[in-house]
Order: C-alpha cells, then structure tokens, then sequence
C-alpha cells in the first residue's frame, strides 16, 4: 500500500492547483456542476479506449470462434445492456437528485476533506448498502464527489461496493463459495477501503502543499 | 430475477426523491431533467459498447486454463499471477464465482482464489470501461488502480497464511 501510494505520489504534476481532478470530468467539485458534462467532448480517449477494445476482441472472436459465435454473444449482450437500460437511468437520476436533496454542507461535513474516519466509514456503509450494482454505485459516487465529498470518500465508497457489497455476498458469494470463507474475506476485506482512503487522503495533502509551496516562498 | 429486484428497489428510492424534489423545489426539475439527459446520452454508448467487448473477451479466457494454474500452484507466486489474472477477467459475479467455485472444488489454494476474486472485485475491465472510466474519467480511473493494486495481493496472502 505504501509502496503504491509513494509510486502515486512520484506521478508527473499536471501544473494545475488540484491536478487529481481533471476539470473536464464530471467530478468537477463544484455545486451543481454536472453541466460541466456538456463541456466534456462526447468522443473521448476513453470512449475511442472501449471502441478499441471491442473491435479488437470482437475481431479475434470472429476469427477463432466464427461468425455463429460472434452474433451469438453480440446480440445476448445487447439483450442484456437493453434490460439494464431502467436501472442505469434509476442510478443517473438518484446521483443527480442527491445534491438536491442533502444540501451540500451536509454532504460536506459528513465525507469531505475533513469528515476523518467517521466520514470515510459513511462513504464504505454507504457503498456496501446501496443495491443496483455499478449502474447505481458509481453514478451515486460521482454524484457525492460533485456534491461535497473528498476523493479519499469517494474512493472508500467505491472500494466499499467492489469489495463489501451486500447484495453481491448475499445472492451471488454465499451461493458459490463456503459460508466461513466469504465471512473471512469480508472481515479482511474490512479495512481496505479505508486504507485506499486514508491513502487518497494523505495523496491530495501532499499535492496540495506541493501546488502551495511555489506561491508561499519562504513559509 | 435479480436484475427486475434491482431496478425495482432503484425505482422506488427514484420516485421517493424525485417526488420530495416536486414538493420541495419544483424549479428544480427542468435542471433536473437535462443533468439526467446529458449524463444518460453519454453514459449508454459507453455501457453497451463496453457490455459488448466484456463479451466478447469473456470468450476468449482460457477458464479451464486460469482453472488448472490455481489447482497445481497453491504458493505465494500463485497468488500474484491469480490477482492480475482476476483484474482482466470481465464479465459480472455469475462469470466469475463459477470459476471461483469450480477451482476451490478442484483443490486451488484459497489465497490463490481470493486474490483472483478481489481482483477481479476492484478492477473487472467491464465496469471499469462501461462505468467507471466513463462516468469519473480515466484520470480518477488510474489513480484508484494505483492506490489498490496491493489489495488483491494482500488479500490473498493473508488468506493463504491463515485460512
């Protein structure tokens, strides 16, 4: 973990006051700022980064397995991005409706920058709870992130839903794996998001006073 | 079934908010609507493309091959490889628990196959593409991957030295 967050720590700055938000993503922390989505050009790296990855396995799917196999998974892929379509809109509508109903000092002072790790145990309760799977998890975390909260919050959240996540240890880990085992991983699961946290926390620290440091001369 | 219990229970924490939201602060709404509008359109082209990639190099892993690696190796070595094995497999929990399953029952180390699955847990390629990647960018994408990549491991080891 240190070893990653020194590695992190060592990454080139951008030259910006807070280089670990990009502005043109839509974690952009300032109220009601999810119209800084329409500034965001529609074709993206990562857009052109998925198209890329699609055609390339899509190509080797259709050479190896043939063409049956290729229109098999394309359209039950389909099928099943379709029948997710209501639940991603649901994600989309709650993480734009969280900043209008928590008012964002609330939000602020429960997992902001300086929340502690009272804060950082909301954002991983709250990532381990919220159902829906990432169509709503990670739509709720960019929406926190635009509504107050600290990236260290919104990295526990989201490491709280990939590692905690209650409806996927119910339905899905208990039926696979032996009881004893799931609840070990989830006991030493248990403090990871907060260390991921605690990392991103002391990281933004760092950057900040080095982004400082050029304007104070002397201090 | 659980995709229908999901979007129910998504639905009815959307129709509480947007209900106290028509109460509360009705001329909120049309702000409202093209946050969502704009958020959703840039969203869906992402998700299915990504969706259809995931697909697509779920095909193309060698299961049996990642199945057979975590049988015949149970040491620490056999918990880094299973970690980054985990973090490109795609594909959601009935993709992977199989695997998982199937492993533990042919006799794989359980570090082996907890550092596979927590991998796979933090860094799956098709909600890192389809979701993450689009909805907070790629910048927020790597430093996440750079703060966690120890995760896998560590989880892995520990279970490997006490379970």
């Amino acid at each position: 973990m240190f070893f990653a967050l020194k590695m992190v720590c060592h990454m080139p700055q951008s030259g910006q006051t807070r280089p670990y938000i990009r502005t043109r993503t839509l974690a952009t922390p300032l109220p009601d700022d999810f119209n800084a989505m329409k500034k965001r050009k529609f074709f993206d790296p990562g857009f052109w980064l998925i198209v890329g990855l699609a055609s390339i396995s899509g190509t080797l799917v259709l050479l190896l397995r043939g063409p049956a196999v290729f229109f098999d998974l394309m359209g039950a892929d389909i099928v099943f991005a379709l029948l997710l379509l209501p639940k991603i809109l649901g994600g989309i509508i709650l993480a734009s409706c969280l900043s209008l109903l928590i008012p964002r000092d609330r939000i602020k002072s429960m997992v902001g920058a300086d929340s502690g790790l009272r804060g950082l145990a909301i954002a991983t309760l709250a990532g381990a709870i919220v159902p829906g799977g990432p169509s709503v998890s990670v739509p709720l975390a960019a929406g926190l992130m635009a509504s107050g909260a600290d990236l260290g919050a919104t990295f526990a959240m989201l490491c709280g839903f990939m590692m905690l996540g209650a409806e996927r240890i119910l339905i899905w880990e208990l039926s696979f794996m032996p009881a004893d085992m799931v609840a070990l991983r989830v006991l030493v699961a248990l403090p990871f998001p907060f260390l991921v946290g605690l990392a991103a926390r002391h990281l933004v620290r760092r950057r900040d006073i080095a982004a400082n440091k050029p304007k104070v001369p002397g201090e | 079934m659980n995709i229908v219990i999901g979007t129910t229970l998504i639905w009815i924490g959307v129709l509480f908010s947007l209900r106290h939201i028509a109460r509360n602060a009705p001329e909120r709404l049309p702000d409202l609507k093209s946050r969502t509008i704009t958020m959703f359109t840039f969203m869906m082209p992402r998700v299915i493309i990504g969706m259809i990639g995931a697909g697509f190099l779920a095909e193309l892993m060698p299961q049996d091959i990642v199945q057979n690696y975590f049988s015949h190796d149970a040491g620490l070595k056999a918990v880094v490889i299973s970690a980054l094995l985990g973090a490109i497999t795609p594909g959601g929990p009935f993709v992977i628990l199989p695997i998982c399953a199937s492993a533990l029952k042919a006799g794989a180390g359980p570090g082996a196959v907890m550092a596979y699955y927590t991998a796979w847990s933090l860094f799956n390629p098709t909600r890192t593409f389809g979701f993450e990647w689009a909805l907070l960018g790629g910048g927020m994408v790597r430093q996440r991957a750079m703060l966690a990549w120890p995760v896998p491991i560590a989880i892995g080891a520990i279970f490997y030295l006490i379970y």
